[in-house]
């Protein structure tokens, strides 16, 4: 398509001008509406759709565990030794445990004693998502 | 004698008929003035960086199409005028086609600047971008400079078409302003792609006066929340998405947003590695160094040593002063609207010209905040600025073409 067969012919007048403008400004901004819109409901949509197909697989997954078991025999759970425990405050998970002292193991090497691990109030921004975020922007 | 007389008037002739001795006939000056910019420019391009992948060969282009009798310089502006030049027929009918009129066909043709946006795309990340999409808006703002450039060149007297080219400087997309210009005012595109790579280069510069004339402190240290996490299916789905809305409704935009959206795609599949990684690297460098020689070919003395190339330089200043000026103050809407959760710095971003206008938006950010990592958030509507300044261009050809 061009401005001729739209009944228009490019010169320098100020109706042609002011067509552009207008029509320029408007299409572009009617267009990015349209992909603000689009978008915003694919942020509401895909969420939904994804913890549907992820509880349908979990569903899946526990019948198979569920099928192994009625045939499979039941493993002993190895105890843990748990004289070396680190004293942690109420409230953190253990898996959050773990994760620090497998950190601490990994950088400090097997010999180091996690004693205790306490949350500490930090005001303003989150000092792990200001070291994720700095850590992802770095390489810009 | 008569041996030193023969040796002699050997000589004559071949100084006679080289370069040096053309540099003292007619116009010959106006291509020795054309060597010493390109020298400039290359200088600009290896001593002070400015987009140096682009500048090199351009300015290069520049030097070789200068060159008297070298048969190195684009002498053709249309396709029917190549076949005119292949047939050695019409105006062309004593020359033959050179080495840069080969290169210059993937200009004209429009194949270079898509494969230069495939490789954009396949080096992209639109995660800021669907996260928060009401960042496309910050990169719709930031075309308004393209516009207001068009009325002030159609004041300076350009033609319709050549205004349309002129103000695509704005889009600070060079593969953009370049597939305009070839198709509105293909003998202003060394003039138009040289500025646009000059003012990319220059955004540290020009952007951040702006934005601070135009903020408060207060807004300038806003710290905006963390964005969300963006799944693999929704990153597939945005180049698929994209590329029919855009180009369902304006098919002149459709090489340029399609090829960005597929090598985007390319890289977000997870299932084809190898080509999107030939599109970011050889494929890429390949089309630059082509693209950019060829480019540089087209200025000749004539098309560059005018008023017509001061106009420009102008226009493209102004260009890249609105876009960024609009796009802050949208920004500023933003902030009054959401009750101060955007900072308005992100705005200026909206401009493209990725991702050197998202790190102005973060350094301007730390100035006043230097806890503030601006540069996530400001990458959104960078790269809804890409986006834009292809919709833009597509209006521009629909209109123009």
């Amino acid at each position: 398509m061009s401005a001729a067969n739209s009944g228009i012919s490019p010169d320098r007048g100020v109706v042609f001008t002011s067509t552009v403008v207008i029509a320029g400004i408007l299409i572009v901004i009617s267009m990015l509406l349209l992909l603000i819109f689009i978008f915003d409901m694919f942020g509401a949509l895909v969420p939904v759709l994804e913890r549907k197909s992820n509880k349908k697989k979990e569903k899946d997954a526990k019948s198979s565990v569920a099928d192994n078991q009625s045939t499979a025999s039941v493993q002993p759970v190895p105890s843990v030794c748990e004289t070396n425990a680190p004293v942690v405050e109420q409230g953190i998970s253990g898996e959050v445990v773990a994760a620090i002292s497998a950190a601490i193991a990994a950088t400090e090497g097997p010999s180091a004693i996690v004693r205790s691990i306490k949350k500490k109030n930090v005001s303003g921004r989150n000092p792990w998502s200001a070291a994720a975020t700095a850590d992802n922007t770095r390489p810009f | 004698m008569e041996i030193l007389q023969g040796v002699w008037s050997v000589i004559v002739e071949i100084f006679s008929n080289s370069g040096y001795a053309f540099f003292f006939e007619g116009d010959g000056w106006k291509n020795l003035i054309m060597l010493l910019i390109s020298f400039v420019f290359l200088w600009l391009g290896i001593k002070k960086g400015f987009e140096p992948l682009l500048m090199i060969p351009i300015a290069f282009g520049m030097l070789l199409a200068n060159i008297p009798l070298a048969n190195l310089a684009v002498q053709y502006h249309d396709l029917d005028g190549f076949r005119d030049l292949l047939a050695s027929r019409g105006e062309f009918a004593n020359t033959t086609p050179g080495l840069m009129d080969f290169l210059y066909l993937g200009v004209k043709a429009g194949i270079y600047p898509p494969l230069i946006f495939l490789g954009i795309g396949a080096m992209t990340d639109f995660s800021p971008l669907i996260a928060n999409p009401k960042s496309f808006i910050l990169g719709a703002a930031a075309q308004f400079g393209i516009f207001f450039t068009y009325v002030g060149a159609v004041v300076l007297n350009f033609t319709p078409a050549e205004s349309g080219a002129i103000s695509i400087i704005g889009g600070a997309d060079g593969p953009t302003a370049i597939f305009v210009t070839s198709k509105l005012a293909p003998h202003l595109l060394g003039t138009i792609a040289v500025a646009a790579y000059s003012y990319m280069a220059l955004v540290p510069l020009i952007q951040p006066p702006l934005m601070k004339a135009l903020t408060t402190k207060k807004e300038r240290a806003v710290v905006m929340g963390n964005l969300r996490p963006v799944s693999r299916l929704e990153k597939i789905l945005f180049p698929i998405m994209v590329t029919v809305v855009v180009s369902l409704l304006l098919p002149d935009a459709a090489s340029l947003v399609g090829m960005l959206m597929l090598g985007n795609l390319l890289k977000e599949s997870g299932r084809t590695e190898r080509i999107a990684k030939a599109a970011q690297n050889e494929l890429m460098n390949i089309i630059t160094i082509m693209l950019g020689i060829s480019v540089g070919a087209t200025t000749s003395a004539d098309s560059f040593l005018n008023l017509k190339t001061l106009g420009i330089v102008f226009l493209g200043l102004i260009a890249f002063a609105v876009g960024t000026a609009s796009g802050v103050l949208f920004g500023k809407l933003m902030y009054i609207f959401t009750k101060g959760k955007v900072n308005p710095l992100i705005g200026s971003a909206g401009v493209s010209a990725v991702p050197m206008a998202a790190r102005v938006s973060q350094k301007v950010g730390q100035e006043s905040n230097p806890s503030n990592y601006l540069l996530m958030h400001a990458m959104g509507p960078n790269v809804s600025g890409v986006i834009g300044s292809a919709v833009a261009a597509g209006v521009l050809l629909t209109l123009l073409g």
